[in-house]
């Protein structure tokens, strides 16, 4: 239980009584759907949080038609996107404009083979996973002039040579700071770097010494750069190129295009999540191998820190019953039915989770007679769930970040983009590396 | 010298560029999450306050959001100003008030392209003739205010409602007077005809006797 490949190689006996071959094949086939469909997910998901994230900075509300909070969007945009007609003009080089998008998205969906979501739940955890990233965000390079040269147009070959110009010179920073990481770790498997930063928030490598905290910075707006968002989004600078590399695009190739953008945002977080903020780590709790309940669920819950979260929990739903008690104080006051009612028309998540919090607490009562099993859930959601919701919650919280510069920060010149690299983020990521190597020498 | 100017121009540079950031960072995440919204959820929204309650069009039925977004929910309740905003002489639909109107065929008479048609009849104690059809196809109307402006009586009128929009091509055709108050109307049409004629054979019946 290491890794998806290696779970799904141990699962199909039957299978393997055919060979190696044909295996490796269903193998590699099912990995690849279960990571094209949640990269597919997950830049949809982007594109509605970017566009809410745009609508909360406009003091809009953002789409809140589709579903639930309008969460369903994307889908809409997809299905719109299928639907509409592909364009491929007269003087393009066909082949390769056909082709160019799908390789930027390659690229993309490469990077989610090595992002992890637990301790146990990785597609495949690579001992160069760090190194591989790196190359597989050059796919983007090659996918973009591709693009742009396909095109036949001025605008999107010069937003495709800007683009290559951009992208090789901020992979120096970001491979810069990753090895600052590297080095800490002394591994560069992703789940490797993420266990060596267990024991506690003081040992995340943002803030286990000031030159790896530099460091996060460092590839943060590197990444950033990388993934040609704004402000550095000279390859689409709409002012100057109208649209840039993708410019003569149209239908589902310009929504590849988007995913392939979309789901970058993810795999910087993640990387970002991975590298610095302690990955699936859990401040206060430890998830390695064993997990908490490697004795038994006693004296798991008469550890202090665990009796701090309970403490917690209890307060949170206590503030939580307080508002839905005043909601229902409100219905009450004007006579409004059940479904009329401001507790169920705004207070529908606190009833939810009133629901939830109810049903641990009878579970918690139940629990006596039913130690083993309850201690196999608690298991595996000390090993699953728990790591999965707080890598995503970090990752969330870092993408929120990325869509606020985007709508908050105006577009570099060209000159002040190769200038923030060449002069400022280059020569501070060798001073990291260097002060990192001297301040483990100092400490260890 | 001129070492040390640069430096100090380098880390002017970063400490510049992090305080300006953080100055626009901290101004949008106000507006994101501190900030009244902007938005008019329009179908959502009563907008027209009061006109729209009275209206002569059939009235939309309301539309829910199928879940109240997270954020500012207790601005569900709003109100928009959009009726206050517009502007005084706003050419919306048109308006009828038929214990006005006087069937003079003034607005018949202006209209370009013939989308009124009024007819009325004589009745007791009423100005000039009560309309018993006042109908106006809003398919064809241009809401040139050409009958507004030529109505001695201002019987037609502008309106501020906006919301026209029908399913069917027929529901455009807009008849301002009711069935039971045509019937009416004619009802009483024949009782003054007769009364007129009653005056008329008395008046005669006088005239012979003198």
């Amino acid at each position: 239980m290491e890794n998806l490949v290696n779970d799904l190689f141990g699962q199909f006996a039957l299978l393997q009584k055919l060979g190696y071959v044909p295996t490796a094949a269903v193998v590699m086939l099912t990995c690849g759907l279960i990571v094209l469909n949640f990269f597919a997910l997950m830049s949809g998901l982007f594109t509605f949080f970017e566009r809410k994230v745009a609508g909360w900075t406009n003091a809009r509300r953002g789409p809140n038609r589709v579903g639930p909070y309008g969460l369903v969007q994307f889908m809409a945009d997809g299905v719109k996107l299928i639907l509409k007609e592909d364009i491929i003009p007269a003087a393009a080089d066909r082949s390769i404009f056909k082709f160019a998008p799908y390789l930027l998205l390659l690229g993309t969906a490469l990077s989610f083979v090595v992002i992890p979501f637990g301790p146990k739940w990785i597609i495949g955890d690579l001992n160069v996973g760090v190194l591989y990233l790196l190359a597989t965000g050059s796919f983007t390079v090659v996918g973009l002039i591709m693009a742009g040269w396909a095109s036949n147009n001025k605008y999107a070959l010069l937003g495709g040579m800007r683009s290559a110009a951009q992208i090789v010179s901020y992979e120096i920073p970001n491979a810069l700071a990753i090895l600052v990481v590297v080095l800490t770790a002394g591994t560069m498997s992703m789940q490797g770097i993420i266990r060596a930063q267990a024991g506690g928030i003081h040992h995340w490598f943002i803030f286990s010494s000031p030159f790896s905290f530099l460091a996060f910075f460092i590839y943060f707006i590197s990444a950033i750069a990388e993934i040609n968002r704004v402000p550095f989004d000279i390859p689409e600078a709409e002012s100057e190129l109208v649209a840039g590399y993708n410019i003569e695009y149209s239908a589902m190739r310009f929504g590849v295009f988007f995913a392939a953008e979309f789901g970058n945002i993810y795999v910087i977080t993640a990387v970002a999540v991975t590298c610095f903020l302690g990955g699936w780590q859990v401040p206060f709790l430890e998830v390695g191998e064993l997990g908490p309940l490697g004795r038994s669920f006693g004296s798991f819950v008469a550890r202090p820190e665990v009796l701090m979260l309970l403490l917690l929990i209890a307060l949170a739903a206590t503030f939580l019953a307080w508002k839905a008690l005043r909601a229902f104080v409100w219905d009450v006051r004007r006579k409004r039915a059940f479904f009329g009612s401001r507790f169920v028309r705004f207070h529908s998540e606190l009833l939810v989770l009133g629901l939830v919090f109810a049903g641990g607490a009878l579970v918690m009562v139940l629990h006596l007679p039913l130690r083993a099993y309850l201690s196999t859930i608690y298991w595996a959601f000390f090993q699953y769930l728990l790591p999965f919701l707080v890598f995503f919650g970090k990752a969330m919280l870092l993408s929120f970040v990325v869509l606020w510069w985007r709508w908050t920060l105006p577009r570099l010149r060209v000159d002040q983009l190769m200038g923030v690299c060449w002069k400022y983020l280059i020569p501070i990521g060798f001073v990291c590396l260097l002060g990192q190597g001297f301040w483990m020498w100092l400490f260890s | 010298m001129k070492f040390f100017d640069g430096i100090g121009a380098y880390f002017g540079n970063i400490y510049e560029s992090v305080t300006t950031i953080s100055m626009g960072m901290w101004i949008t995440f106000k507006t994101a999450f501190f900030e009244r919204k902007v938005t008019l959820q329009y179908p959502s929204h009563d907008i027209l306050d009061g006109e729209s309650k009275d209206a002569s069009l059939p009235s939309k039925k309301k539309l829910k959001p199928p879940f109240e977004p997270l954020l500012g929910a207790s601005q569900q309740n709003y109100k928009g100003p959009l009726n206050a905003e517009l502007a005084e002489r706003y050419r919306g639909l048109l308006g009828y008030d038929e214990l006005k109107c006087i069937s003079c065929l003034l607005c018949v008479v202006n209209c370009p392209i013939d989308v009124i048609r009024v007819k009325g009849v004589k009745i007791e104690g009423r100005k000039g003739k009560a309309p018993t059809t006042f109908r106006i196809d809003y398919s064809k109307c241009m809401f040139c205010g050409l009958c507004v402006e030529a109505c001695p009586t201002d019987a037609v009128f502008f309106t501020r409602r906006f919301e026209g929009a029908t399913f069917e091509y027929r529901t455009l055709i807009r008849e301002f007077i009711s069935p039971e108050l045509y019937l009416e109307r004619l009802q009483l049409a024949e009782v003054a005809k007769q009364k007129a004629k009653e005056k008329k054979m008395q008046k005669q019946k006088s005239e012979e006797q003198e």
